[in-house]
């Protein structure tokens, strides 16, 4: 983007008067530079993030204000009515209920049994690992489409459908696989040499895993709780199909505020940041675990 | 990021995340896979809870669905009734007038899609490699179209659209782009064209973010030997960038297409695959079959037809991989 200022050490010899003329100009480029950065840097935010910042506005936004021809941005145009009504509203209340049961569960039941295969494919030599971790792989690139279908048919002739066992189980169809792969990817470089000492010590393998080896690889299981909790909050396909008015969860009741005669936007949109909140915290504070495991869910960050 | 990497995986490593596990030489036997008995009954005492699950959850279902894709499902007295068709399903997508611009729009929104989110974020992944602080909270901000949901991504948009009240006609009145309002999302010829910006805004900072990460492993002496030797701005792009980022940008491509075929919560929410079916992706399609119509033994035929095409690219994927190694 811009040029790296290397400071010339020939016009320094010069003459002190020069060379002090030299390095005041450098210092004054060098803040330019991180002012145009800065100006670059918001400027490109802005735009990026627009449509976001343009969803919180209207969020704080009352019909009258937001159904009109020209945007409103007056400050008493603002208000927390919106809020204040659908933190009242018992059906959203009872979807982030039943979002957070079903993305916890969902994430817990992965994880712990992910494990437990993470390790086997990881540390362990046995015939035909290769050939069934390409089969697990396999199973996350699956559309979920082809899932949905016949598990709607199954779970509704075992009474599963509307329940909460049947959406956990549905979305552990795709967290499992993808749990075991990222945490045998963390576990891979894992400093495998404690185990051995451990064990020396009278650890069992298991024991050696729970208590030397995972705290190890911390950062990959914060990342793969991210994960499987953002995907299974934000999931939207399995959650429509599998649930009834009582279990739906919060992206089944956002996309109710659409119906035939009117979008009702002015509660929408505080819905829509409220089921957002969960994953923002997330986000701010473990920002950074998410950008390396970004690369990591190249394989499958989205459901 | 951050001395992460000493303990997890290495971030350009990580995209062939089949690392040594070469997936077509699966077939082979294991150096040690004869050795440790004893490791083999472990590993299936490890294992058993997954793959049981998986076969449950994952395999059964696979199987059920190949089977309902022969059948046609009709609904008596409250029970589904199967009753065989052969592949009287699969002929009849032939026949299906509504089937094959599916596939053409399907094929048009996955390549705008690709064009806009790639290019976009190559270009926002080259402004964030700069090492500054403003690009480091860059990234982070970047994060938060990743943690939206896609009903909450594509609700904003539809909103951003409307037709009276919309800013997207607001902005572009007022930059002389439009004389009137359009309703963006209404009319047939805008509509999908609408969705796609939808749906690949929200790639975009996610397809920035891997490409960032191979930015990051091109080694900076490599820039500073090029300077030395009089290479340009663009040429050190063309030369040095390009050919290191082929890899992440392939694994990319591949992948922003899997996720293009399989798109949904953006688009069922916001337009049904309507006005008219100028939405009406594959996916949307074999989704509406389904549950719209309780035609689910046509909409398993669907479905499948997507999971080849998915099984292709997935294919395509791991070849790219071996490509590299």
């Amino acid at each position: 983007m811009t040029k790296t200022v290397s400071p010339d050490f020939r016009s320094v010899e010069q003459s002190p008067r020069q060379a002090r003329r030299f390095w005041e100009s450098l210092h004054t480029q060098r803040m330019f530079r991180t002012i145009f950065e800065w100006i670059a840097a918001l400027v490109l935010g802005f735009i990026v993030l627009f449509p976001v910042l343009w969803l919180i506005k209207s969020s704080f936004q009352s019909p009258v204000n937001l159904f009109a021809r020209e945007p409103v941005f007056s400050l008493d145009s603002f208000t927390l009515i919106n809020y204040i009504t659908i933190l009242t509203d018992p059906t959203v209340i009872a979807a982030l209920r039943n979002s957070l049961i079903i993305a916890v569960g969902s994430t817990i039941i992965s994880m712990t049994i992910g494990v437990l295969s993470a390790y086997a494919f990881a540390r362990l030599h046995f015939r035909g690992r290769n050939l069934l971790f390409v089969g697990v792989l396999m199973t996350q690139m699956l559309p979920g489409i082809v899932l949905v279908i016949p598990m709607y048919m199954i779970m509704r002739r075992f009474g599963l459908l509307n329940s909460y066992a049947g959406l956990l189980l549905a979305y552990i169809s795709f967290t499992l696989p993808y749990c075991i792969w990222l945490q045998r990817a963390y576990m891979v470089n894992a400093p495998w040499e404690l185990e051995d000492q451990a064990r020396v010590d009278g650890c069992t393998r298991l024991g050696a895993l729970v208590r030397v080896i995972l705290p190890t690889i911390t950062p990959g299981l914060i990342t793969t709780l991210i994960y499987s909790f953002v995907n299974t909050w934000n999931e939207y396909l399995f959650a429509i199909v599998l649930t009834n008015p009582q279990t739906k969860t919060i992206t089944v009741r956002l996309s109710e505020f659409v119906s035939q005669e009117r979008v009702a936007v002015e509660l929408m949109f505080p819905t829509a940041i409220i089921a957002t909140i969960p994953a923002l915290i997330l986000v701010a504070v473990f920002g950074r675990y998410i950008v390396s495991g970004l690369t990591a869910g190249a394989l499958k960050g989205q459901i | 990021m951050d001395g992460l990497s000493a303990r997890g995986p290495n971030p350009v490593k990580t995209v062939s995340f089949f690392g040594r596990l070469n997936p077509f030489r699966i077939f082979s036997r294991n150096r040690d896979g004869l050795s440790g008995s004893r490791d083999s009954r472990f590993a299936a005492a490890l294992l058993s809870p997954a793959l049981i699950l998986i076969v449950l959850l994952v395999v059964v279902p696979m199987i059920f669905a190949l089977y309902l894709s022969l059948h046609k499902v009709d609904m008596v007295a409250g029970a589904f009734k199967l009753v065989p068709v052969g592949l009287g399903n699969y002929t009849r997508l032939l026949s299906d007038t509504r089937f094959l611009p599916t596939i053409e729009r399907t094929l048009w929104f996955t390549s705008l899609r690709l064009a806009i989110s790639l290019s976009v974020g190559l270009g926002l992944a080259l402004l964030l490699n700069e090492a500054t602080t403003a690009a480091r909270i860059l990234n982070r901000l970047f994060l938060i179209p990743w943690a939206l949901s896609f009903v909450v991504n594509g609700l904003m948009w539809k909103w951003m659209y409307n037709g009276d009240y919309g800013i997207v006609n607001y902005i572009m009145l007022h930059l002389g782009l439009i004389d009137s309002y359009k309703s963006w999302l209404g009319v047939t010829s805008t509509a999908l064209n609408a969705i796609t910006i939808t749906d690949a805004w929200k790639a975009i900072p996610f397809v920035a973010l891997v490409l960032l990460s191979g930015l990051k492993s091109i080694p900076e002496e490599v820039y500073e030997s090029a300077k030395v030797d009089g290479a340009g701005v663009f040429q050190r792009f063309w030369h040095i960038t390009l050919p290191a980022l082929r890899p992440v940008l392939l694994v990319t491509l591949v992948m922003q297409t899997m996720w293009s075929i399989m798109a949904f919560a953006s688009i069922w929410p916001v337009t049904q695959g309507g006005p008219a079916d100028s939405t009406m992706l594959l996916n949307i399609y074999a989704y509406q079959q389904s549950f719209m119509y309780l035609n689910l033994g046509y909409g398993s035929a669907l479905a499948y037809v997507i999971t080849l095409i998915i099984l292709m690219l997935t294919l395509a994927y791991m070849a790219v991989l071996r490509m590299d190694e």
